[in-house]
């Protein structure tokens, strides 16, 4: 991989493990919900993080903005080790690095007018004075194409897509390097979708911001994608300029995932609904398979499944064409620093 | 279901949380009655010298132990001293004890509770703990500790009883904070730097000040009824001060000599303490109605549930024979019927907003058909209304409902559910909304077996075997004994899918039914949907807001829009040529994962709140097409598409 400085976020082997039990238990065992995960996000790029439900992809965006700890590996920011900080998150970090939820009802405080999302964080940022701050809002709810008279309303009156507006403003208020996108359309109505994903794109035209875009929605995220990663229970199986992921999916899941992809027209449907059925054995059968140990996790669904899968857990190899995947079926020597 | 009214319908009114609350506490009588009286109590004790007829302290041995007389109204005690007098100035100690020991126990347990709450983990649990411990101790016990090692006098009496109360306040914070931690409001005040102080102070206390308000009213009398109990028991202040457990106390010595003595104080304290716990509840109400507020929706009217007196329906089904021109014809095969269906929804004022107009659609034997919206076009509710499940304060205003040729509109709650029993099966988004979490699945699959299939015990439980397996459950045998939360989403809505179609439904409603499933579990399940209908002839209601859903399983589809179909037809001219404005603006904003374009094209605005619709079309205020005459006039269904210029205007849609 190249200078690492040219990089604005770097993710190495990065882990994160929960604490699974019943909530009396003293005694607790870690569940791993993010296993070893590489990846890096440059200045300006989108880099759409996809995965079902319990892939780790969340948690990967709250270990980014020190919501959870990491349980081992390294998350650089512009050369600054995050992982290494203590207790405190440094002030500067948090202006750099912002964020838009997925539920934009409960990520505004009921009780503030929706100004105060952005004066709150302003202030706390020593942003100007109170007027400069009024102003500074002003100016955020204008460019998410909200009007004046929003700023005193509350979450509550606005319509979905007016709070994640909201929400947006907010986070780019600080005018950050890096916004992380956990689901942000993923709660809205088509119509209003598009509006957002199209005003995230014209932000990011004009302020040269970069975004982590979390979502389980491949349609969305190809549309707002540079490079494209699939997570599978908590690893990542794939890696790949958004185009070529879509026109030569590698590792079985993704091409199960889209496969699976209700797609826009009604044409060729009953083929694609034969095809499904290859590409996963077992459909009915979710197989769980233990994480953190030895062997491929999708092996228990996937067709193509070999002998060294269940022995052996595949590592991210980069391929010729520029995509990384992690599958046995790509068993060239390893490269770079994946190996 | 009240979500279904919470986002669409417009509030009455639009200005902020707290004047709304004030308002409804206006409203209450008896919470008026008892805040002017507790406003009174304090003006009486601002003023007790002035009013106060006689000095408290002034002893009078020619007139002790009397009775009420025109000298003193209420009597003289042991001391002759003026018991109206003594009943005044103990207002005063009691407020001054009522309020200040409130204030301590909240300036203790408050940021006790939110501590605990937002840390959790270790700091939680032995907090927790240590509650539970200050809970088993009697309060009065702490108060004679206090009172004994801090000796007597006002400030001691209000530390004590402060001290009794605080542990009530950091368990309530505590419970509260723990809920709103969760909240991505709080993750977002992280995001942005916020410190721990700050979160906990200024963003999730005031989302605690309904609970303490009603919590703390609560507390005001109870403190009352302590510090009555504590001079009582010669804890309290020195009996030389006027209190009104220490006249109690005087009274219950004297009580043989001069009867009337215990009514005076008495009636004081059950007077303020009920003042303070009705304002307790009042704040409580209102507050209640707060939370319910953002329904829209009014309490009373109970107009839900499918309209009930016979004669209005059948008048409801004559008024609709207009229907079956926007419906085209009808089908003599069609398994379901909706004609002309009118929803309304009925506020406490008594004027109505349309939820659904005049929407005619039916669903022949096998057919899958779609029902698309999104949010606030009245899909969902024109499923709830064929379901005879309508929410509260809604009804259907006109419109009949025929399945295979039987009229449901008008029938009995009973007969309503025969039919859902047995006729319709229905799917919800949430699999654990239809599922009870108490019972195994086994039991749960074999009672609409045993009821409407008459089956016996063992022979249910084969079948429900059956339907597991036929649905892909592995091992369907072993899990009919394992309860909902041991399946997984998509499981559980397998399961889900085998209780609405255990009674053999002619027709299956599913509402969103794979909305929240993952991608891949979402396509097993259409296609899970897809093989029954195949096998079993089940005809198929399709509601949902997702196009892919529509292209990958409908044969025909309806396209909602602000309570009225806009489109029907064929899915796939309806997806080539969208002759309607608004599904073809619908399908260029759905991303497609085979096309790319620079931007995704959108609908400028949102879908108007139901009450708000614009006159003639309602998609006219967004339509790239709409010209002057589409805002005058009703526009009609004509030949499956209601817009003015459908014949004249050539749709663009991209190229696939």
């Amino acid at each position: 991989m190249s200078d690492p400085a040219e990089e604005l976020l770097d993710v190495r082997d990065l882990t994160v493990t929960y604490e699974a039990g019943r909530a009396m238990q003293w005694r607790r065992r870690p569940a791993v919900a993010v296993d070893a995960v590489s990846f890096d996000v440059r200045p300006g790029e989108t880099l759409g993080l996809v995965g079902e439900s319990g892939s780790g992809k969340s948690t990967i965006g709250r270990a980014i903005l020190r919501l959870v700890d990491a349980a081992s590996g390294t998350i650089h920011f512009d050369g600054l080790d995050v992982t290494a900080l203590g207790h405190r998150t440094p002030l500067a970090y948090r202006r750099e690095v912002q964020a838009v939820f997925q539920d934009p009802m409960s990520s505004l405080n009921p009780r503030h007018a929706v100004s105060q999302a952005v004066t709150t964080s302003l202030r706390r940022h020593g942003l100007g004075d109170r007027a400069k701050r009024a102003e500074v809002a002003a100016a955020a709810f204008e460019r998410v194409g909200l009007s004046p008279a929003h700023l005193d309303r509350y979450s509550t009156e606005l319509s979905g897509g007016q709070r994640q507006r909201v929400a947006i403003a907010r986070a780019l208020a600080l005018e950050p390097r890096l916004v992380v996108c956990d689901e942000a359309v993923s709660a809205l109505d088509v119509s209003t979708q598009s509006q957002i994903v199209n005003l995230l794109a014209d932000l990011q035209e004009s302020t040269g911001v970069s975004y982590l875009f979390i979502t389980h929605d491949l349609r969305v995220v190809r549309h707002i994608s540079h490079r494209i990663a699939v997570l599978h229970a908590g690893r990542l199986v794939e890696l790949a300029p958004a185009r070529l992921l879509f026109e030569s999916p590698k590792h079985p899941y993704t091409r199960s995932l889209i496969a699976a992809s209700p797609t826009t027209h009604p044409e060729g449907r009953e083929r694609r609904r034969a095809r499904r059925a290859n590409y996963e054995v077992n459909r009915y059968e979710q197989s769980v398979i233990p994480r953190g140990g030895a062997g491929c996790p999708f092996r228990g669904r996937c067709a193509s499944v070999m002998d060294v899968c269940h022995t052996t857990t595949p590592p991210v190899r980069r391929l010729a064409d520029g995509s990384q995947v992690a599958c046995h079926l790509y068993g060239t020597p390893p490269a770079g620093r994946a190996g | 279901m009240s979500d279904l009214l919470t986002e669409h319908v417009p509030a009455p009114s639009g200005s902020a949380g707290s004047r709304r609350v004030w308002r409804r506490l206006v409203r209450q009588p008896m919470t008026m009655a008892s805040i002017a009286f507790l406003l009174l109590l304090v003006v009486v004790a601002l003023i007790a010298p002035l009013i106060a007829p006689y000095d408290p302290l002034a002893e009078d041995f020619d007139a002790v132990l009397l009775g009420p007389t025109a000298e003193h109204l209420l009597g003289t005690d042991e001391m002759g001293r003026d018991t109206l007098s003594r009943l005044l100035y103990g207002t005063r100690v009691a407020l001054l004890v009522a309020f200040g020991s409130v204030v301590v126990a909240m300036a203790i347990g408050v940021p006790l509770g939110l501590l605990l709450g937002y840390r959790g983990g270790w700091w939680d649990r032995l907090g927790s703990r240590a509650f539970d411990v200050a809970d088993a101790l009697p309060g009065m016990l702490v108060g004679f500790a206090v009172i004994t090692i801090l000796g007597r006098g006002l400030l001691n009496l209000i530390v004590a009883i402060g001290l009794i109360f605080c542990m009530s306040f950091a368990r309530m914070t505590r419970a509260v904070t723990l809920a709103e931690r969760g909240k991505l409001y709080v993750d977002a005040a992280r995001v942005a730097g916020l410190r721990t102080p700050e979160i906990l102070f200024l963003q999730v206390l005031p989302n605690l000040t309904g609970p303490l308000l009603v919590q703390g009213a609560v507390f005001l009398g109870s403190a009352i009824g302590v510090e009555a109990a504590l001079s009582f028991l010669g804890l309290g202040l020195d009996s030389e001060v006027p209190t009104w457990g220490g006249m109690l106390g005087v009274a219950a010595n004297e009580q043989a000599q001069q009867p009337f003595l215990p009514f005076p104080p008495g009636v004081a304290i059950v007077a303020a303490v009920l003042a303070f716990n009705l304002v307790s509840d009042g704040i409580g109400d209102a507050l209640a109605g707060e939370r319910r507020k953002p329904a829209g929706r009014p309490r009373r009217p109970r107009t839900g549930a499918a309209p009930v007196d016979g004669a209005r329906a059948a008048a409801l089904v004559k008024g609709a024979p207009g229907a079956a021109v926007d419906g085209g014809p009808t089908r003599p095969d069609a398994v379901l019927e909706v004609r002309g269906v009118t929803v309304d929804l009925v506020r406490p004022e008594g004027e109505s907003v349309p939820l659904v107009q005049d929407v005619s659609l039916s669903i022949g034997r096998a057919e899958v058909v779609g029902l698309l919206g999104e949010s606030g076009s009245g899909k969902s509710m024109l499923a709830r209304s064929v379901l005879g499940l309508l929410p509260p304060a809604t009804r259907l205003a006109a419109g009949s409902i025929l399945l295979e040729g039987r009229e449901l509109v008008g029938l009995s709650e009973r007969q309503l559910r025969e039919v859902r029993g047995c006729g319709i099966g229905v799917v919800f988004q949430d699999p654990m909304a239809a599922l009870s979490p108490v019972h195994a699945i086994g039991s749960q699959l074999c009672e609409p077996l045993r009821a409407h299939l008459k089956l016996s015990r063992p022979a249910a439980r084969e079948r429900a075997a059956e339907l597991l397996h036929r649905v892909g459950v592995e091992d369907p045998k072993r899990r009919l004994d394992d309860y909902p939360h041991q399946f997984s989403g998509g499981m559980a809505q397998r399961v889900a899918i085998a209780m609405a179609l255990a009674a053999e439904p002619r027709l299956l409603i599913a509402d969103e039914a794979t909305s929240a499933l993952d991608v891949t579990t979402q396509s097993q399940v259409i296609d899970l949907l897809l093989d029954l209908r195949e096998e079993f002839g089940t005809a198929i209601l399709m509601i949902t807001h997702d196009l892919g859903v529509v292209a990958e399983s409908c044969d025909r589809a309806a396209v909602m829009y602000a309570g009225q179909i806009v489109e029907i037809g064929e899915v796939k001219p309806l997806f080539s040529r969208p002759r309607h404005p608004y599904t073809a603006a619908l399908l260029a904003a759905n991303p497609s994962d085979d096309v790319e374009v620079e931007r995704l094209p959108t609908i400028p605005g949102g879908v108007p709140l139901a009450g708000q619709w614009p006159s003639g079309c309602h998609f006219a205020n967004r339509c790239t097409h709409s010209r002057e005459g589409c805002t005058q006039h009703h526009v009609p269904l004509a030949d499956d598409v209601r817009c003015l210029r459908a014949n004249e205007l050539i749709l663009e849609v991209l190229k696939r």
